[in-house]
């Protein structure tokens, strides 16, 4: 890592408590009334809304760089997740713990994808509804198979009375891949610990 | 799933040795470049050596490797 983005990842840490705090501020504020505001308040709102610029630019330069270098991806990952390769040993612990996590995490790969094809429907049939002959209660069973755009749109609806309604995970695109980068770190260290003490 | 494997158990006296050369294990570790954990994991047999870093072991004490490290039994 060179000079420069040695500095850029200090701003990174050093920056994000006050990325956090404007999120909360603005939250728990008026954002439209904070932005017009004057004096000292005015100050510091912009000032932290100048930082939260400054700072997604730099996050996107930094995680983009990981992505396209490796040597660059190396220097990062291997310090932030306190990875140590200093003899053989360490090597091995790491390739175990790395093979781990690797399949732990597909494993839950699977399950999200699993989880987010299909759709399940229970239902009661009102009378407008109801054909002739028709049951009371229904159940209705789907696949989500869409690439892109939102899936709950893509959803039809079973006509009468819904009682429970799954249509793919309940989570949002980042809380998933937040779920899944400390999946990987935690399962990893986890791992590590398991690996070292088998040694030791 | 899948065949059991046959493993080798192997054992070393560089403990001994060692101890012979009046050196504790973070010495021994710095002479080999490896790590202290390593010197002890590998004098407890807990983990085996590669086979060039049981030469430079071999090669520090200046003995031939089967005199450190030979094998004690087998076990799937």
């Amino acid at each position: 890592m060179n000079r420069l983005d040695r500095v850029l990842f200090k701003y990174i840490v050093l920056g994000f408590p006050f990325v956090v705090g404007l999120m909360i501020w603005g939250g728990l504020g008026d954002a439209s009334q904070l932005s017009q505001s004057r004096g000292m308040v005015r100050n510091i709102w912009d000032s932290l809304g100048w930082n939260l610029m400054a700072w997604i630019l730099v996050s996107l330069y930094f995680t983009s760089k990981m992505v396209i270098s490796k040597r660059f991806r190396s220097a990062t990952l291997v310090s932030a997740t306190k990875m140590h390769e200093r003899d053989e040993r360490e090597v091995m612990i790491n390739g175990n713990a790395a093979k781990f996590s690797f399949l732990s995490t597909l494993a839950i790969l699977f399950l999200f994808l699993f989880m987010s094809l299909f759709t399940v429907t229970v239902g009661k049939n009102t009378d407008v509804n109801k054909v002739a002959g028709e049951k009371e209660n229904f159940i209705s069973i789907g696949l989500n198979l869409y690439p892109f755009g939102d899936k709950n749109n893509n959803v039809k609806s079973a006509g009468g009375v819904e009682l429970v309604n799954y249509s793919g995970l309940p989570l949002s695109n980042s809380m998933m891949f937040m779920f899944l980068i400390l999946w990987q770190v935690a399962s990893f260290k986890i791992a590590v610990k398991r690996e070292e003490s088998i040694l030791d | 799933m899948g065949k059991t494997k046959m493993k080798l158990k192997i054992k070393n006296n560089v403990h001994v040795l060692r101890a012979e050369r009046r050196m504790s294990q973070e010495q021994l570790a710095g002479e080999i470049e490896v790590t202290r954990a390593t010197i002890n994991s590998i004098e407890k047999g807990n983990y085996n050596p590669s086979l060039e870093l049981a030469f430079r072991i071999a090669e520090f004490f200046e003995k031939d490797i089967t005199e450190i490290f030979s094998v004690e039994g087998r076990y799937e």
